[in-house]
């Protein structure tokens, strides 16, 4: 008695190498029990598909996040589209502030100028920092998958 | 302020410490299926475990092949010092936030 083909297949897929054998193992001891109390039942071979597709998902997560490349660029996409918005943000609050206040009178900036400027791009920043650190506390908890 | 383990987590730490030196993939999973009555998958079991081992909270051992397991050997997991402290730190401020409360209406 063994379990389905296609189920042995997609665990072997999925699995990152280090923990094949041993959930290959679980699955062959779940399977052996189910089939024990149902020997003439086709509900061993539906219950091994469905526990096999339900684990895809963490453990094609699991085997990501233990590739180094993947998770490099994975930060860097992250870091870009993150610098991309604070740049974003920053430049409509600049056009905000040269509409709205009246600081720059003469052609060359004034000190009020570049120093509220500078306020705002470092105001921008901290928050972006603060939203990313709340981001990653969040996705490096433990949630259930 | 150490860590909080997240909900998942937590039952898995329960599972292990419940087990004890039986606390392999398969046997969280059905303890954790058979007292919370919901469905988990093998994959959130490892993943989580995964995790915990990553933070240094669970450490883990492989046992001799068996023929029940078709040949394969088992991998044990057991928490450290580190995760029953963290165990402790979350099932404390758990029972502090129900403290007082009643769940009449609930099922």
């Amino acid at each position: 008695m063994h379990p389905p083909r296609l189920a042995c297949w997609i665990l072997r897929i999925c699995v990152p190498a280090t923990e094949r054998e041993c959930v290959e193992g679980d699955f062959f001891e779940e399977f052996v029990l189910l089939h024990a109390q149902a020997p003439r039942s086709v509900a061993a071979t539906w219950w091994s598909l469905g526990y096999v597709v339900r684990s895809i998902v963490p453990f094609v997560q699991m085997r990501l996040r233990r590739i180094p490349a993947v998770r490099l660029v994975a930060t860097n996409v992250g870091a870009l589209l993150f610098g991309a918005a604070c740049f974003t943000a920053a430049r409509s609050l600049r056009i905000f502030v040269l509409v709205h206040v009246p600081l720059r009178a003469a052609d060359r900036p004034t000190l009020g100028y570049v120093a509220l400027e500078t306020l705002v791009v470092l105001a921008v920043a901290g928050l972006g920092g603060f939203i990313a650190h709340q981001l990653h506390a969040e996705f490096t908890s433990g949630r259930p998958s | 302020m150490g860590d909080y383990l997240a909900e998942f987590e937590h039952l898995v730490a329960l599972a292990l410490v419940r087990l004890g030196a039986e606390a392999y993939g398969m046997a969280v999973r059905r303890e954790i299926v058979e007292r919370t009555e919901r469905e988990v998958s093998i994959g959130s079991v490892y993943s989580t475990l995964d995790r915990l081992e990553r933070k240094g909270l669970v450490t883990s051992s492989t046992s001799a092949p068996t023929p029940v397991r078709g040949g394969r050997a088992k991998r044990c997991f057991r928490l450290t010092a580190e995760g029953e402290k963290a165990l402790a730190r979350s099932q404390r401020v758990l029972e502090q936030m129900a403290q007082g409360l009643s769940f009449e209406g609930a099922d």
